[in-house]
């Protein structure tokens, strides 16, 4: 009897409040939680009891990237129900598809659902009723615009494909290979193909090529790029430009490299080419120098970096200016607000042989770390702050090349919450009088 | 050592694990004169993939006019080669993967195998979903291509010297593939073998990789394992050589010249530290424990693209090839 007793207050201790998983909003500064108790599912955001029911799909637990807002699907009755921020929507489905889930900032919600054999994308906002497209044999790529105001997806019925703008359907095609939506302002591109070429379609203009890949609006949205390959040769394409010639045409075009800065009027895209057995990096009309791989390359509102390996020896280049050769080399920070010509503003850790170094313009400061870790930079360049340790359970803080904090195998959650590189700059930003809001 | 180090010094042991070929021959003792033939079997066999033309494989994809026929038939001969030293290693028993003229070819060979596994790996990566969506329609429109090619490709095994059984077993990944990529979504086949890769990019720390392994092992065994090794390396130089062996004792390199006896000693010495480094490998093989492979980089020859990347890639350029210009 004492034995049942006991296994059986196990059981409940086991049983109430258990912890199934959770989601963070995008900084890791808010947080929902689904507990299993004997009375059902509950959720709590930030700790502060949200809904109680029989099952929740963990799969769908989301909070928006602010952490404003908290959509899950719960089961109630036959269905399952799309709950945001406590309210109950619509009508019950069949299926909530977790991947599918888009929760902005706003409190716009777009989902596929399942009902039978047939998949419905659903929207709901600020109006009580949520809307249903469709029904389709396949919904991907659903994306909603920077303002929520705008969204789109890629349907197919049976054989035939479809282009989906705010409920509209474009088409029929043959297939749909992209779609993307401009950040802002309603505007779009696809590459769909018809008549078996593939065709780049986009503010009622069409191009057809062999084939095509990458499309990228640029941050604010004005300008449309593209990587097209026509007559064996692949090069990059303005669309929403066509005073702009076309760029260089090269062997290959490493189309996910493709990107645009917010100031391209001025600077253009910045791409990966190939040419026989080397790489290039490609910026606006400036080809740099060759290399036998290149990595991480990315492009700022004012400046850009990349890493390029030749052989067993790697080298960051900032700006345009190649830095000292490594064996290793790790992804770079850029700060902003310090000018491209000014040779500053940026940090990395290069490895030569057993030797980790943390690279500032000008200098080197030799590490006595096993691990490498987080780095970050004041907007102005003017201090850089470095998380790592010796172990995974002895880190330390580093601003300026001095430590400035340990931390212990066990810190609370919060404390780790921000070990990322956004909590990192919120710390060096309290070390040391940075300028402005943190570099990004 | 560098996890690069380590990765290199891994794959030779860890390609050990991509199959559960050569159990039979497990069971059998090899000695030296066998141990020299299979050797000099698989010599041949890679001299005649590094030689023979791929005319006949790019014509049985019907991409004899591709664009970028230079690459590609480099990427074909990697592939082929890295394949079937990899497959050739694993058909041993333990003693032959730890004969010192297997350890060699297989260190000697890394560089290639390496180079396959990037490339097909990026290959992968680099298919546009255009180029994907291109791929399936044309093995759906032309079901003959892919049966084709894999008939092809055990006729040409068989030419090579290659085992029927191993020739088999190409033809049926490739129409295993040719399968998938006519039943279902282009992105689903491919991104399977990506992910497989991603896998193996991500296998972590050397401490990690080992400590994974002491779990899986055990204590004793885990210990017991380089000691092991280094017997099983070693008793091949207490075998005399071969009878009629032109290498004067030299039994691990067909067709060296012969070498000084400084140079032999500095050569046994590495090639049996090399076999011991490694001997967590054949370790790993005689537990036959299959998740190691995912968990190392280099290794994952055999695990992932292989074929596939081979076929998608043929294929691919062969729909290049289709295009109006």
């Amino acid at each position: 009897m004492r034995a049942a007793l006991l296994f059986f207050g196990v059981l409940m201790a086991g049983c109430s409040g258990g912890l199934l998983g959770r989601s963070y909003s995008l900084d890791h500064q808010h947080r929902a939680d689904l507990h299993a108790t004997l009375r059902g599912m509950v959720v709590h955001r930030d700790g502060a009891l949200v809904a109680r029911y029989p099952l929740i799909d963990l799969d769908t637990l989301r909070l928006s990237p602010n952490g404003g807002h908290l959509v899950f699907a719960a089961r109630a009755g036959s269905g399952w129900r799309v709950v945001v921020d406590g309210r109950v929507l619509g009508r019950p489905w069949d299926a909530v598809l977790p991947g599918s889930l888009r929760l902005s900032d706003g409190g716009q919600l777009s989902l596929v659902a399942r009902r039978g054999a047939l998949l419905f994308v659903v929207h709901a906002g600020a109006a009580p009723a949520e809307v249903a497209e469709g029904p389709y044999d396949g919904v991907t790529a659903l994306q909603v615009d920077e303002e929520g105001a705008h969204h789109g997806y890629v349907a197919r019925r049976g054989a035939l494909a479809f282009v989906v703008l705010d409920g509209r359907e474009l088409g029929p095609h043959e297939a749909v290979a992209e779609l993307k939506l401009g950040p802002r302002g309603g505007r779009w591109a696809a590459i769909v193909r018809r008549d078996g070429r593939w065709w780049v379609l986009h503010d009622g203009g069409a191009a057809p090529h062999d084939s095509a890949a990458g499309l990228r609006f640029c941050p604010r949205g004005e300008h449309l790029y593209y990587v097209a390959r026509d007559g064996g040769r692949e090069r990059v394409i303005a669309a929403s430009r066509p005073e702009a010639p076309p760029g260089p045409p090269f062997a290959k075009v490493e189309w996910r490299t493709l990107q645009a800065a917010a100031s391209d009027e001025k600077t253009g895209p910045l791409y990966v080419a190939q040419s026989a057995e080397d790489r290039f990096l490609v910026h606006g009309g400036t080809t740099g120098p060759p290399y036998d791989s290149i990595r991480s390359p990315r492009v700022s509102e004012r400046r850009s970096a990349y890493l390029g390996r030749r052989g067993d020896k790697e080298q960051a280049v900032i700006d345009g200016r190649p830095g000292p050769w490594y064996d290793e080399v790790a992804d770079p920070v850029i700060a902003d607000g310090a000018g491209a010509d000014s040779d500053s503003g940026y940090a990395y850790l290069g490895r030569r042989g057993g030797d980790l170094f943390l690279v500032l313009p000008g200098r080197e400061l030799p590490l006595r770390w096993a691990l490498a870790g987080s780095l970050a930079l004041c907007p102005d360049g003017s201090h850089v702050g470095l998380l790592g340790g010796v172990a995974a359970h002895a880190l330390q803080l580093l601003v300026d090349g001095r430590p400035v904090r340990e931390f212990e195998a066990e810190e609370p959650e919060e404390v780790r919450r921000v070990w990322g590189a956004r909590g990192l700059q919120r710390w060096v930003a309290a070390a040391l009088p940075c300028a402005a809001a943190p570099a990004k | 050592m560098e996890r690069r180090e380590f990765f290199q010094a891994g794959a030779l042991g860890a390609v050990a694990l991509l199959g559960r070929g050569g159990t039979a021959q497990a069971a059998q003792e090899l000695g030296p004169a066998a141990m020299e033939q299979f050797l000099g079997r698989l010599d041949r066999q890679q001299e005649w993939m590094a030689r023979h033309p791929v005319d006949g494989i790019l014509a049985a994809v019907g991409a004899t006019q591709m664009a970028e026929r230079e690459r590609c038939e480099a990427l074909i001969r990697k592939v082929l080669r890295s394949m079937n030293l990899t497959r050739s290693f694993r058909e041993l028993p333990a003693s032959g993967r730890a004969h010192p003229g297997m350890q060699g070819r297989m260190a000697a060979a890394l560089p290639e195998i390496t180079a396959a596994v990037a490339e097909a790996r990026s290959f992968l990566i680099d298919l546009s979903p255009a180029d994907r969506l291109d791929l399936q329609r044309t093995v759906r429109a032309h079901p003959e291509i892919l049966p084709r090619l894999a008939a092809h490709l055990e006729q040409e095994s068989l030419t090579a010297g290659i085992a029927p059984e191993r020739g088999g077993q190409v033809r049926r990944q490739v129409e295993h593939l040719d399968l998938q990529l006519r039943r279902s979504r282009v992105d689903a086949v491919l991104d399977e073998y990506v992910a497989r890769a991603d896998r193996a990019a991500q296998a972590g720390s050397v401490k990690e990789m080992v400590q994974r392994l002491g779990d899986r092992l055990g204590a004793p065994a885990f210990y017991t394992q380089p000691q092991r090794q280094e017997q099983l390396a070693r008793a091949w130089w207490e075998q005399p050589p071969p009878e009629e062996y032109p290498g004067a004792g030299e039994v691990y390199r067909l067709g060296d010249e012969p070498l000084s006896e400084e140079a032999r000693q500095r050569r046994v010495s590495k090639l049996v530290a090399g076999a011991v480094l490694l001997g967590i490998g054949f370790e790993w093989t005689v537990l036959g424990l299959g998740f190691i492979p995912l968990t190392v980089g280099l290794s994952s020859i055999a695990a992932t693209p292989g074929v596939p990347m081979l076929i998608a890639g043929i294929a691919l350029l062969s729909v290049n090839g289709r295009r109006p210009r």
